[in-house]
């Protein structure tokens, strides 16, 4: 995962508060029996009070106060075990502490200061990050109990600011309150306004403002917990949130505007301005790359194919703010970079190459796929390329990729063109289902033990063939083969031969291989049990809802063929042989099988289409047919009995 | 256990020696062979081999100070793209109070033509892990397939009582790897070697040199090993680093000239002595005072007509409920028990040893049993090395019987340890017979009785009784716990039966752990038989924990290591719809695993006209299997996988 913007990685477990927590309750205000029933449904937790304030000083600080009880109902609950903060380069945590109540509401322990863990945040190898978390473990494990966190953290560098998501799932809130203020006093380093923008929260914040402040507040009481549905909508959708940003931006001296996209792409742009210098050898490498192609095309062709076989992607997260990328010289001396140097670096020599191109800003963290056209913010953490003449897309970090693959995440969200105009939000390309395929021939021989000799060759295409691009350049042979064995659904299958094999210029690919099993089918007595299809099966049926409230959001977006002959063992006859399934079709999928005896082969076709969908949440018994139906299909068994005993 | 190397050297100037040593790799000077080279002959799926890894460690008098000082120069043939990530260095050291640091880190990318990019100081990073240690970290450039990446550091530790471990083996093959260790005659080292590996050279040399002024002898050892194939993660292990070839070293004593030889390393006997003595050990539980308050609030706890289990129990769960795990390892309390209790917080031996204490008060025999856990690696009792523990459990012997107590959840009853605790040994500690002691791992036991009755559309309806013992309980208690409607059973079993659905009817001895726990459910199974004209066909083992088999690679190069044995008992007995008759049943298996190790009975029996019998009883009992091994326990479990498939059939008559 490219990451070049620590600022969305910051966890903000909630937030506000209510300030009338000592009337009656006052001399046991966390214990458990005070929670109202109400609030206690499908709750692993309840935020009893969260209260937050940021308090903008200027365009270079902020601080961000907060005090969160929750209390915590099982090991499920979002919130048990760890409180965290990141923090980096330019931020620091001032203060953080805890106390521990128990069920009662007695004061059980205070964390002490020791026991504040500060760890680097990298997840995997990433050669520097600026970005460490701090955090607090708690082994409490004697639910309920109730955990308070005192935390304030401060910033003198930023054009992110923090937003605020009330609660996680599972989660009811009693009181909360977020309050952001800013100085206007000093106009030249202060911030002049704010924007916000809210999801899943209807009320308007109350705005107090002065020639000296100006501030906004929400208040949120007694808020219901909300519940996990599979194949539901993002999290991020259904929770309630709001994002704050500010006009004026300045990063280090760099001073610069977000109020629009266009104002912000601008931004960015003159951040990396001038850092795209090529020394005169790459140059004079480019032309001569360049030499025989006879168009654009070509010159992509060549160029984005000397990227891959020479720079790899390295993790190096430094940089202002993560959004400030490193000399196209520091790219070709190490011939490595982190997504925006790489992306950086193509452009430079692209544009050499006489071809303009654009990075083009993502967020993969989840959170969005699509931006509202009116609230600008800096919320990205990775990179892209787009050459809007000849309509193609680069994911620079890749090192085989075809020219315009970009991979299943890049696909179909909005991406924010850095042009010397300014910014410019569009949406990537989209792959259709027909682009995303495997077609699958295989032969299976079945012997009168139940053992079974299976060949099987798939044509992949689309999102289909990434795996298998990944494990041809990624995997060694013999762990090509632990994947196979690891991943297949045939019972003790032992691998006799395996071809991947995938196409430098198409997202394109093959995948063979030559298994043998020895308990393919199973017997009883004499019968044998034959599985009709145990090469692409599907499995997955969402579990029954009572009540269904949240839409349904299928994202599976391909379409699988496969015919599969099944020769059958001397000396039987089969007895039941499943029906065919005759075409199940909707507007988010389609499912067919049939299976046919001829001599002593079976002839089984099979069809599954997948497609991308919204549905209302009335809809979602209808969808989970459809698969139960398909795996239900899937595990059939033709039985076979004996024509004469031995 | 604090210790502290008083050297009374300041008399000794600081002259340091150096011998010549003779290197197999020089810096930069690669062959034309492995510039060439394309893939390792001996493994042909390697993405990268390590041609040469060599150390050398020395004793080295600088300022006032003895310190160890580690040389490291690798040398690394990438063979394809997979084998760019070992183009990712990481050098970790002990950072706190500046015990050790990494100096002169030099790298250097090598192209198959030959051409040499060096690393830029800029490019290499220094970066805080968390309190204890840091990392020095570079991506080394211009990597391309057939790259030489070279690097090579110096690690200065304070550290004397253990040197740099050396490990032979990684994940990628080396060609040659060698250590060189040279120490002066004042110390004394032993060394521990672990691996299937043995070496291909080691030999030792005395040699003369200069040290903090004197001339001296130095004892050089050259420790070799050629051709070590790469590690491959399994599971079923208990660390990885058990079976690593790695050698470590720890100071036995030293012998300065003017000054007495000093033992570090005494014996098992002296060691227990000292713990006995040791306020961060026994003296926690042996002085009144170290425990008072603990001692004082459990008071009246207890009643006398109680068997010693009934009076454990209750002190555990005193513990337990006033006192939390903060989630560490530690073979000592770590500070003082009253201390420990007012904050409700303690390590893991903490607990133990509180526990120990108020076991003692409650005239129950409870002693300590130093152990390392399955993570932290295997235990050597060659060696008194007192290090190697990381966590310290109770023996107690209640009603006459020895058990083994490990605080830390409510849920896992007297005599079974954690899990990570079962690493087959541990070092009581007493007052006097000190002695290694065999950790066993007592089992988990889980029983299912169902009853079910069959529908002509091919419907399971009816009950389980489910019965769980040790391990098998702790799980299933906590489920009830944390939901009451065993949403849990709902869960295991939409997995082949999405339309199920489950009530949860009673559970029998959810809070008391002394006794077997049992639920019981009520089960609907709709479509659970696929039916075709006049048959119906019946998977009859609708739940089992062996759908799949654990062990799906054919080979396996380490060790089998499971935690603990077990047993899982179906019974099911079905009732048929009216109108249909028996066609055909499964066919009884009944196998064992050679020496007993575990064995696996398989039936179904037509009792009468309309119910059928069946049978499935699956119990191991060894637990660690050698790689010869391997064949047969994977056969054991494809075996059960394949019978808990197999099919009824009955026919309309």
């Amino acid at each position: 995962m490219n990451i070049i913007l620590k600022h969305t990685k910051l966890v903000f477990l909630l937030f506000i508060g209510f300030l009338s927590v000592n009337s009656v309750k006052a001399d046991m205000p966390y214990a458990i029996s005070n929670i109202p029933d109400s609030l206690s449904q499908n709750a692993n937790s309840v935020i009893r009070k969260d209260i937050n304030y940021i308090d903008i000083k200027s365009k270079k600080e902020y601080t961000h106060e907060r005090e969160l009880a929750v209390s915590i109902f099982n090991r499920k609950s979002s919130y048990d075990v760890y409180f965290q903060h990141y923090h980096q380069q330019y931020g620091k945590i001032i203060s953080l502490t805890a106390s521990i109540y128990d069920a009662k509401g007695n004061l059980v322990r205070k964390i002490d200061k020791k026991e504040i863990k500060d760890e680097s945040a990298v997840s995997s190898f990433s050669i520097y990050e600026d970005s460490r978390v701090k955090y607090i473990e708690i082994n409490y494990g004697t639910y309920p109990y109730t955990v308070v966190y005192n935390c304030k953290y401060s910033s003198s560098n930023y054009i992110h600011l923090p937003g605020w998501r009330p609660r996680e799932i599972n989660t009811a809130v009693e009181e909360a309150y977020f309050n952001v203020k800013i100085h206007k006093d000093n106009s030249s380093k202060s911030i002049q306004d704010l924007r916000y923008s809210t999801n899943k929260i209807d009320q308007k914040p109350k705005v107090s403002d002065s020639s000296i402040y100006k501030s906004w507040e929400w208040k949120i009481n007694q808020l219901q917990a909300d519940q996990k549905e599979s194949l539901g909508p993002n999290l991020y959708k259904i929770l309630p949130s709001i994002s704050i940003a500010p006009n004026d931006v300045q990063l280090d001296n760099w001073k610069g505007s977000l109020a629009t996209w266009k104002s912000f792409g601008k931004f960015i742009y003159d951040l990396n301005e001038g850092k795209g210098k090529l020394s005169s050898e790459m140059k004079s490498k480019v032309k001569s790359l360049t030499a025989s192609a006879s168009n654009d095309e070509e010159k992509i062709q060549a160029l984005y194919k000397y990227l891959q076989e020479n720079m790899r992607y390295v993790s190096v997260q430094l940089g202002i703010g993560g959004y400030q990328t490193f000399d196209a010289s520091y790219v070709e001396k190490n011939k490595y970079g982190d997504c925006k140097a790489l992306t950086y670096f193509m452009r430079s020599i692209l544009e050499e190459a006489g071809i303009k191109a654009y990075p083009a800003l993502i967020d993969l963290s989840g959170k969005r796929r699509f931006y509202d056209e009116d609230f600008s913010y800096a919320a990205f953490n990775h990179v892209i390329l787009n050459v809007p003449s000849e309509e193609c897309w680069l994911e620079c970090t890749s090192n085989h990729n075809p020219v315009n693959y970009i991979g299943e995440g890049n696909y179909n969200r909005n991406a924010l063109l850095i042009t010397e105009e300014g910014g410019k939000l569009v949406k990537t390309p989209t792959l259709d289902t027909k682009d995303n395929q495997k077609i699958t021939n295989s032969k299976v021989t079945v012997s009168a033990d139940g053992h079974a000799e299976i060949v099987s060759e798939s044509v992949v295409s689309g999102t289909l063939q990434e795996i298998f691009r990944h494990l041809e350049f990624n995997y060694s042979k013999q762990e090509q083969t632990d994947w196979f064995l690891k991943s297949n659904k045939i019972n003790s299958a032992k691998v006799n031969a395996l071809v991947i094999k995938t196409n430098k210029d198409k997202p394109e690919g093959i995948f063979n291989f030559k298994a043998s099993s020895s308990k393919y089918a199973s017997k009883a007595g004499k019968r044998l049990f034959v599985p009709l299809n145990k090469i692409n099966t599907f499995e997955y049926v969402p579990p029954k809802l009572k009540d269904r409230n949240l839409a349904v959001h299928l994202n599976r977006n391909y379409s699988k063929i496969d015919t599969i002959s099944i020769t059958l063992p001397e000396g039987y006859k089969v007895e039941s042989l499943p029906e065919k399934q005759s075409k199940l079709e909707s507007s988010f999928g389609e499912y067919s099988f049939d299976v046919e005896l001829k001599d002593r082969t079976l002839i089984y076709t099979r069809k599954l289409v997948e497609k991308p969908a919204i549905l209302p949440a009335e809809k979602f018994e209808e969808v989970r047919n459809f698969y139960k139906q398909i795996a239900k299909a899937d595990g059939m068994k033709v039985v076979l009995v004996q024509t004469e005993r031995p | 256990m604090k210790k502290s190397i008083l050297l009374t050297l300041v008399i000794f100037m600081a002259i340091n020696y150096s011998f010549a040593q003779k290197k197999f790799i020089k810096w930069g000077k690669v062959s034309p062979e492995e510039l060439a080279m394309t893939t390792y002959e001996k493994d042909s799926s390697a993405s990268a081999v390590i041609l040469a890894d060599f150390g050398q460690t020395s004793i080295e008098y600088i300022g006032e100070d003895f310190k160890t000082i580690f040389k490291h120069h690798r040398r690394i043939k990438i063979l394809n793209e997979a084998g760019f990530e070992y183009g990712d260095i990481e050098i970790p050291f002990y950072s706190k109070r500046k015990v050790e640091k990494v100096i002169k880190f030099e790298a250097q990318v090598i192209a198959p033509d030959g051409t040499v990019s060096k690393i830029s100081k800029a490019d290499v990073f220094e970066e805080k892990v968390n309190d204890y240690w840091s990392q020095k970290k570079a991506s080394l450039p211009n990597l391309a397939p057939g790259s030489i990446i070279e690097y090579k550091y110096e690690v200065h530790s304070e550290r004397i009582f253990e040197l740099r471990e050396w490990y032979f083996q990684e994940e990628i093959p080396i060609a040659h790897s060698q250590l060189n260790v040279t120490i002066p005659e004042w110390f004394d080292y032993i060394y521990l070697f672990q691996g299937n590996n043995s070496f291909t050279k080691k030999e030792s040399t005395t040699l003369q040199g200069a040290l903090a002024g004197r001339t001296i002898q130095f004892t050089k050892t050259e420790y070799i090993i050629k051709d070590v194939p790469a590690l491959k993660q399994e599971r079923y292990i208990t660390t990885m680093d058990d079976y690593l070839a790695r050698v470590r070293f720890q100071l036995n004593a030293t012998n300065f000239p003017g000054s007495f030889y000093k033992a570090y390393l005494s014996t098992w006997e002296e060691l227990a002595e000292n713990l006995m003595e040791d306020t961060d050990f026994a003296l926690q539980y042996t002085k009144k005072k170290n425990y008072s308050s603990l001692a004082k609030d459990a008071e009246g706890l207890l009643q006398k007509d109680w068997t010693q289990e009934q009076k454990t129990y209750a002190l555990s769960n005193f513990i337990m409920s006033n006192m939390e795990w903060n989630g560490r390892y530690s073979a000592y309390a770590r500070g003082n028990l009253n201390a420990f209790y007012a904050d409700k917080v303690g390590y893991s031996a903490t607990l133990n040893l509180a526990l120990i204490a108020l076991l003692r008060d409650a005239g129950i025999k409870a002693d300590p049993v130093m152990i390392s856990t399955r993570e932290n690696g295997k235990m050597v009792p060659l060696y008194p090395i007192i290090d190697q523990f990381n966590h310290t459990l109770v023996q107690a012997e209640l009603d006459g019987e020895i058990k083994f107590i490990d605080l830390s959840n409510k849920f896992r009853p007297i005599g079974y340890p954690k899990v990570s605790s079962l690493n087959g040994m541990g070092w009581l500690v007493k007052e006097t017979g000190s002695q290694w002691i065999e950790l066993k791992a007592p089992g988990g036991n889980e029983a299912f009785m169902m009853s079910f009755d069959l529908t002509e559309e091919g419907d399971l309806v009816g009950k389980m009784t489910g019965s769980y013992s040790g391990y098998s309980a702790v799980s299933e208690r906590r489920s009830y716990f944390e939901d009451k409607n065993a949403k849990h059973w709902k869960e295991r079993f939409s997995e082949n039966y999405p339309d199920v659905e489950v009530t949860a009817k009673e559970t029998e001895n959810l809070t008391d752990l002394s006794q077997k726990f049992k639920d019981n459910i009520d089960i609907t199974l709709p479509e659970a038989a696929q039916t075709n004209g006049d048959f119906i066909y019946l998977s009859p083992v609708v739940y089992t924990k062996f759908d799949e088999n654990f062990f799906k690679l054919e080979k396996r190069s380490y060790p089998v290591d499971i935690p603990y044995p077990f047993k899982e008992q179906y019974v099911l007995s079905l009732t048929i719809p009216d109108g249909y008759q028996v066609e055909e049943l499964p066919e009884a298996v009944n196998v064992a695993l050679p020496n007993k190790a575990g064995r696996f009975q398989f039936s179904a029996t037509a009792m009468n006209k309309n119910q059928i019998q069946l049978l499935s009883k699956i119990t191991v009992s060894q637990t660690k299997y050698e790689v010869e091994e391997y064949p047969f326990i994977k056969e054991f479990f494809d075996l059960i996988v394949e019978k808990h498939a197999e099919q009824i059939v009955l026919k309309k008559s």
